[in-house]
């Protein structure tokens, strides 16, 4: 049977890719993504199964489900044309995938769909640093965690577990890894920008809290306190902490191996592995 | 958008007034009339009617808003 591996929570800010061919291979950014791309490696993924949510580029305003599958052979991407990222294309396990929102429905959760899709940044920068062969199928999970109103934290961590049993019921024995793309505290282009820049982090305390209670376990807490109102106090995009908590709730009660923050940024690295 | 915003948006299902706070890059009322601004950033992004980063980002940050970051002016337009 199939099984999870590892977890990983992961930025995915679309300069990063950009800033980091600029200042090379020792900057913080290459150092905090190459740790992680050496643990997951060692894992030895079959399959990444990403819970991320969409910038409103594969999905929009008109149609935007809370959750949803991606399910092709392939998908490319970025569609959003971040600086220096090439255009990937990223091969997917579409049977695996439907099985997951087979089993989502069956437990309760309305899966959307989606086929012949492309994805944004948030999906391939990760990608880029962490398999930048794009040699691991990668199955993209989407959860709607920019515009309100917002899923529950503790809906998304149920998604999380559902998908985490998903896995485990899939036959191929497969090894598994998980990811949540996605920042703590972050306003993009809205009225908490910085002076000069094209984002701002709202609420670094708010960010601080959550690296507390993702270093020391306390995920109830982290659920608790992930309230609509905090996420948006956070930023236009502090729902992306849904990802982080689907990925949790997927890999189960583990601890972390490490939480690398960069809350500067209003994000982190993390690392799950048993 | 860049060469010709008003032909661009000739013929779109927008209200008189949406149409001339977008020719004027006027982001403010854009985000009060409940326009989505990172879908806004844009405009900034790829400098269309008027706007580039420095605008954009001086525009947005007049904005009055509650702890939500949401606007506390909402527009009347009746569109």
């Amino acid at each position: 049977m199939a099984q999870i591996v590892a977890g990983f929570g992961v930025p995915h800010t679309p300069i990063f890719p950009f800033l980091v061919k600029r200042d090379g291979p020792n900057c913080e950014t290459a150092k905090l993504f190459a740790a992680q791309a050496d643990r997951l490696a060692a894992v030895r993924p079959d399959v990444i199964v990403m819970f991320d949510t969409d910038h409103l580029n594969t999905f929009f305003l008109d149609s935007l489900p809370i959750f949803a599958i991606g399910v092709d052979k392939s998908f490319a991407g970025p569609n959003d044309e971040p600086r220096e990222v090439p255009l990937y294309n990223v091969r997917s396990a579409p049977d695996l995938a439907v099985h997951i929102r087979r089993l989502g429905i069956e437990s309760g959760f309305d899966i959307a769909l989606s086929e012949h899709f492309s994805v944004d940044h948030s999906i391939i920068v990760p990608l880029h640093f962490l398999t930048p062969n794009m040699h691991v199928p990668v199955i993209p999970i989407f959860i709607s965690g920019h515009v309100p109103p917002l899923p529950s934290a503790q809906r998304c961590y149920e998604l999380g577990r559902t998908v985490g049993r998903a896995i485990a019921s899939w036959n191929p024995a497969s090894r598994v890894a998980v990811m949540g793309s996605g920042s703590f505290s972050l306003e993009v282009g809205g009225p908490r920008m910085m002076p000069g820049r094209d984002y701002g982090v709202p609420d670094p305390d708010w960010a601080a809290r959550v690296v507390s209670c993702l270093s020391d376990q306390k995920i109830e807490a982290l659920i608790a306190q992930s309230t609509q109102g905090q996420l948006l106090r956070a930023g236009n995009v502090g729902g992306e902490l849904l990802n982080w908590i689907a990925m949790l709730g997927a890999i189960g009660g583990r601890a972390p191996e490490y939480i690398a923050p960069q809350l500067q940024n209003g994000h982190a690295y993390g690392v799950w592995r048993w | 958008m860049a060469k010709d915003p008003a032909q661009a948006l000739a013929g779109k299902d927008i209200s008189e007034l949406e149409r001339q706070a977008l020719l004027a890059g006027d982001v403010g009322m854009l985000f009060r009339m409940g326009a989505n601004p990172f879908l806004m950033a844009y405009m900034a992004r790829f400098e269309v009617c008027g706007l580039n980063a420095e605008i954009y980002n001086q525009r947005m940050r007049a904005e009055r808003i509650d702890e939500f970051g949401l606007p506390l002016v909402v527009s009347d337009d009746p569109a």
